[in-house]
């Protein structure tokens, strides 16, 4: 372990594990308790067609898919939100576009250095400092507005329609999230990759969701239960060789299906 | 007829896509009344409700609601609106308390605490709604008439003037709905509430309600149910050959206002 963490790209990949744990915990709670999990998956899948271009333009496609993904969710919300379309039609509109975009892109750039799927299953062997200060300063930017506006969200989650009555700024709001869920699935693309990344969307909420009826407490077990799985993935996919992303989520994966069954056998 | 009025639409025409789902709509509510808005699904109730919030603006008309042309004029909390019954997730992890603070804390600017005396406004419209026993309570593990009562208790907490629902009695058993309607005239009477409802259950409601307002597209009848609704307007609104079933005086949830 601790000459694990002598490596760069290790440390890096480590300590930017538990920052994206702390954000995934808290967006997934309010993600999957507004029935909205399929929008990670939708704004994940987005971020294709941004990377491609970047690639092929030549500018780091963390920018363009970070332009791809914020668009698309503000786009999502606000067709959704004048009904000029649903939800989830609205994400699978957008996504695939999105990658058929990228597809032409990649023909386009004829490029064969494109580490395509290093982008789609995650590469943490290109996790740098940048990266660490890049989730260092998106946490902490919003986790703040989150801890200021925590009840106003919780109360939109719960009573979208009544919270409005009351005054919360529900356009807004959701506007918001849309924009933290956008940002914190590009910053996260290159650990978990585009596939994979909607795992920790959805993965912590419902996790939590099987022991904890106190939302303190299930939004403190979303985040540790994501910090063990994305560190215990990191530090497994070293000694197996395995990579990494795959491993975070296919580890994280068995734990809430080993919970649920416990959970049910124990109540029964 | 009350001289001050909690809500007042003046020829109000509501359209969607450029199509009118209301039209010529005048009426209104007094204060420390009951008023319902029954009427066939796709008649427009809903609508009519979200305009009243103004959640949906019209496109002619005027709506004034406590004297004001827009509820978003009035402190937040004076009017609770209540959506139709969605079927909330019982996972969601919050405990009845948690529910009926939300109003509150939602309300309060960044760095302001929740007091004892939030604490205590729990405990009493709690206590309103006969729900004091479960404050401690996962919410999702109430009946559906238990979660109704908690939701008015969450809006109850605001101190409100004006209580909207949509759809109240739907999900309740007979039972339930009895006791439910005993609630709200005990709430307009001790409380000074004025409440308005939609409803597709015209002979419940005819013989709790102050007003009753028959609502397809125009509204058909608007007064008193206990002075009769005219057949015209019963067979606008609900068709041809319905007969109603009108709980009358003797019914014992039927309490006039003295």
């Amino acid at each position: 372990m601790n000459d694990l963490m002598l490596l760069e790209f290790f440390r890096n990949a480590f300590f930017m594990s538990l920052l994206l744990s702390l954000l995934f915990g808290l967006l997934s709670f309010f993600i999957v308790l507004r029935n909205t999990a399929f929008l990670g998956a939708g704004i994940a899948h987005t971020a294709f067609g941004g990377v491609a271009l970047g690639v092929l333009i030549g500018i780091d496609p963390f920018y363009t898919s970070l332009v791809f993904c914020s668009t698309a969710a503000i786009l999502i919300g606000t067709l959704a939100r004048h009904g000029s379309v649903s939800r989830d039609s609205g994400i699978g509109i957008f996504f695939s576009f999105s990658m058929a975009l990228g597809a032409l892109f990649i023909a386009a750039g004829k490029s064969y250095t494109f580490d395509l799927s290093g982008y789609l299953f995650g590469n943490i062997l290109g996790v740098t400092a940048g990266d660490l200060y890049i989730v260092l300063g998106a946490a902490a930017v919003l986790l703040p507005v989150v801890l200021i506006f925590f009840q106003k969200i919780l109360y939109m989650s719960f009573d979208e329609e009544a919270a409005q009555v009351s005054g919360v700024p529900v356009a807004a709001v959701d506007a918001f999230l849309h924009l933290f869920l956008a940002l914190v699935i590009v910053i996260s693309i290159k650990i978990v990759g585009i596939i994979l990344v909607s795992a920790l969307v959805v993965l912590p909420a419902a996790f939590s969701a099987i022991f904890f009826r106190d939302y303190k407490r299930a939004i403190a077990a979303a985040i540790i239960y994501t910090a063990v799985s994305m560190t215990a993935g990191l530090i497994c996919s070293y000694y197996f060789d395995m990579p990494a992303g795959a491993t975070m989520v296919v580890f994280a994966g068995t734990v809430y299906f080993i919970s649920l069954i416990i959970k049910r056998t124990v109540s029964d | 007829m009350q001289d001050t009025q909690a809500v007042r639409f003046n020829d109000v025409w509501v359209s969607y896509r450029n199509k009118y789902v209301l039209e010529d709509i005048t009426f209104s509510v007094g204060e420390r009344e009951i008023f319902s808005v029954v009427g066939p699904n796709g008649g427009g109730k809903t609508t009519l409700l979200h305009t009243l919030l103004g959640l949906k603006k019209p496109a002619r008309g005027t709506v004034t609601i406590m004297g004001k042309t827009s509820a978003s004029e009035l402190p937040p909390g004076t009017i609770a609106f209540l959506p139709q019954m969605h079927h909330h997730d019982r996972t969601f992890p919050v405990s009845v308390s948690d529910v009926v603070a939300m109003g509150i804390r939602a309300a309060k600017r960044p760095g302001q605490r929740y007091t004892p005396p939030d604490r205590q406004a729990v405990r009493d419209s709690l206590a309103l709604v006969s729900m004091e026993d479960h404050i401690g309570d996962h919410f999702g593990t109430l009946s559906g008439g238990q979660q109704q009562r908690v939701l008015i208790a969450r809006a109850l907490a605001m101190h409100p003037r004006l209580l909207v629902m949509d759809e109240p009695s739907t999900g309740l058993d007979a039972v339930a709905q009895d006791s439910f309607y005993q609630l709200l005239q005990r709430l307009r009477d001790s409380e000074g509430l004025s409440i308005v409802f939609v409803s597709h259950d015209v002979g419940t409601v005819s013989g709790i309600v102050d007003q009753i307002a028959c609502l397809n597209r125009r509204i058909h009848f608007h007064g008193n149910p206990r002075d009769g609704i005219p057949a015209s307007a019963r067979e606008a609104v609900f068709g041809k050959g319905i007969n109603f079933l009108i709980h009358d005086e003797h019914c014992k949830t039927c309490r006039r206002r003295r």
